[in-house]
């Protein structure tokens, strides 16, 4: 280090000026700075009254979590939707909100995404479509989630009623083949029927004759006139043939009651197969009840051929998964009938059930055209179809697969060969409880 | 820089002398330096070489006198950026990925060198520099204050010199206590 010489009095007067200097420049930055800041600072805060609109105009729920899982921010939606508050000193832990386990961190919610439930206060828990999104702070480390969540509860109820209205679809479209099935036993039953009135008219023509002879016997005169006349009357009813007949008629007039009967009963297991809770059904017997429904769909086109294995009791909704058989069954039919046409030849539809492992295995296959390559992908969309206008809305496959994997947890999948026929496979959980379903 | 600049030629030579440089350097900024300004490169440059034409003393003397003395002048504004290191190589991994980021926040006219650091050997670090201002002495001064604060030598070889026509700046620096 130099020594250093004191200041002349000439530097010191320029230094002081210039440190004069400085300070106004230094003011006058500190001036545009303050100003700088001032309209930086509106700018954040109409940002930020601009982001808390965003979020509280926002429908579906909003959580803001933070890196150990603790709620930071709720939005209005989420109040509203479970009752809880919005302030941050009144905020709700995360499992008052979600079905998680104390100390759920943010991996343990990325894996909650889909369909899960949300709690409200009071204990009513509603279904909503989870997204939760990490906080990243750089691309490997995240310091907490976002978690946005869709009320399901009207599309559910769209989705109910959309099934619903499809199953009235087909019932509709199957009536008139329902008619035809009801119409035909109900003809010969008919016939019977008037056959046994006539039948009945002459054998009581014919005993009132025997009774006149039985009055006419004391005086023997007319006895000879009587039984001539009788012979004849016999003749004319031809007894024999009545007395065959009349046995024959009966039962086909039975057997026509008991058709019809017996339609009637399948309609109705059909169309109201129960509660919409899930049960344990028979799915053989749910087999054989939709293929009556909907026999006169196949019946000129195809023969069935039954598998049906032994199978335990299936946790199930028995309406929905009726309707979903219906759809293969109906589907099967149509693929048959563009192949075989009007040519009288008919197909094979053979239904086969099974239990593999913890499910159940119904397979539809028909000898039909096949699916061809370029459609396979849209099968299940909904609105598709091959069908023509006012043959089929396209919804059938697409909620078939909705009620096997959205309602019972199972899959509902397909192999094709064209110009040999298609199979299809349903399978399902036999034994699934509602928790785990 | 400018105002560590000016304490550095103070201390060293007086105000007196100060004065003369200013007065006899040719430089494009016209008022005052203030420290949150943003000035010309070229304008330290000319006070540099002034400095060094006035003492008759190398110019990378001088450079590596200044880049020494203005640590100290750069730690006293920010010194939480050294304070929470205990070692000298963790503190200078810093300079490109926190410090030089936190300047450019600060002042954001500012045109910051890149400085990379790794780990070299169990107590040195291979440091690569790289500014159109070629100031490598500086640097070398810099790192020399850095060790300094951590009570440390530094001890530099110079491979690659911008002021060579090499691309980059790169040292070998070995660390080793201060005797005494």
């Amino acid at each position: 280090m130099n020594t250093v010489e004191p200041a002349s009095v000439e530097t010191l007067t320029k230094r002081l000026d210039r440190a004069q200097r400085k300070i106004a420049i230094l003011e006058s930055m500190i001036e545009d700075r303050t100003r700088s800041l001032f309209i930086k600072s509106a700018e954040l805060e109409r940002s930020k009254a601009f982001l808390e609109r965003i979020l509280d105009t926002m429908s579906s729920a909003l959580i803001v979590v933070d890196g150990a899982g603790r709620v930071q921010r709720v939005n209005r939606a989420t109040t509203a939707l479970t009752g809880y508050g919005i302030a941050a000193d009144a905020m709700p832990q995360l499992r008052d909100l979600l079905d998680v386990a104390p100390g759920a961190t943010v991996e343990d919610l990325v894996a909650m995404n889909g369909d899960a439930h949300m709690r409200c206060k009071g204990g009513k828990s509603i279904p909503v479509l989870l997204s939760v999104a990490k906080l990243q702070t750089t691309e490997d480390e995240a310091d907490g989630a976002v978690c946005i969540a869709v009320d399901m509860r009207e599309k559910q109820r769209l989705e109910m009623e959309l099934r619903q209205a499809q199953k009235l679809e087909s019932i509709g479209q199957l009536a008139a083949g329902i008619a035809h099935e009801v119409n035909t036993p109900i003809q010969f039953t008919g016939d019977s029927i008037y056959f046994l009135k006539d039948a009945f008219a002459d054998l009581c023509r014919l005993i009132d004759g025997y009774e006149g002879l039985r009055a006419c016997a004391p005086s023997l005169e007319d006895v000879s006139a009587r039984c001539e006349d009788l012979a004849a009357m016999r003749e004319e009813i031809d007894v024999d043939f009545v007395v065959e007949e009349i046995p024959a008629a009966i039962a086909r007039a039975l057997d026509g009651v008991d058709r019809v009967a017996t339609i009637v009963s399948a309609m109705k297991a059909f169309a109201h197969p129960g509660g919409s809770e899930k049960a344990h059904q028979d799915i053989n017997a749910a087999i054989q009840t939709t293929l009556e429904v909907c026999r006169n769909e196949y019946k000129y086109v195809a023969t069935v051929d039954l598998k049906l294995g032994d199978l335990p009791l299936v946790y199930c909704k028995l309406g929905d998964i009726n309707q979903v058989l219906l759809n293969l069954i109906v589907n099967a039919a149509h693929a048959i009938e563009g192949v075989v046409a009007s040519s009288g030849a008919t197909g094979r539809i053979t239904i086969a059930t099974i239990v593999e492992g913890e499910d159940l295995v119904v397979t539809v296959s028909d000898t039909g055209g096949g699916i061809p390559d370029e459609i396979r992908e849209r099968v299940f969309d909904p609105f598709f179809t091959t069908k023509e206008v006012g043959a089929g809305t396209g919804q059938g496959l697409a909620i078939a697969r909705r009620i096997v994997v959205d309602g019972h947890g199972g899959t509902l999948r397909f192999e094709s060969v064209v110009g040999e026929g298609t199979t299809f496979e349903l399978r399902i959980p036999v034994g699934r409880t509602e928790a785990g379903a | 820089m400018f105002n560590v600049f000016e304490d550095f030629v103070v201390q060293n030579w007086g105000e007196d002398f100060y004065e003369d440089i200013l007065e006899s350097s040719t430089l494009a900024t016209l008022d005052p330096f203030v420290a949150p300004g943003t000035y010309p490169d070229a304008d330290l440059i000319a006070l540099v070489g002034t400095t060094v034409t006035k003492l008759g003393i190398p110019l990378r003397d001088a450079l590596v006198a200044f880049g020494s003395f203005a640590f100290d002048g750069l730690v006293k504004t920010n010194p939480a950026f050294v304070d929470e290191h205990t070692d000298i190589r963790s503190f200078l991994a810093t300079v490109d990925s926190i410090i030089h980021i936190e300047v450019r926040k600060l002042y954001p006219d500012a045109v910051t060198p890149t400085v990379l650091v790794e780990e070299r050997a169990a107590t040195g670090v291979q440091l690569t520099y790289r500014s159109e201002r070629k100031l490598c002495p500086v640097v070398e001064g810099l790192v020399t204050g850095a060790a300094r604060r951590f009570g440390l030598a530094a001890n530099f070889s110079h491979p690659q010199c911008m002021n060579d026509g090499a691309a980059q700046c790169v040292f070998d620096i070995d660390f080793s206590p201060v005797e005494g």
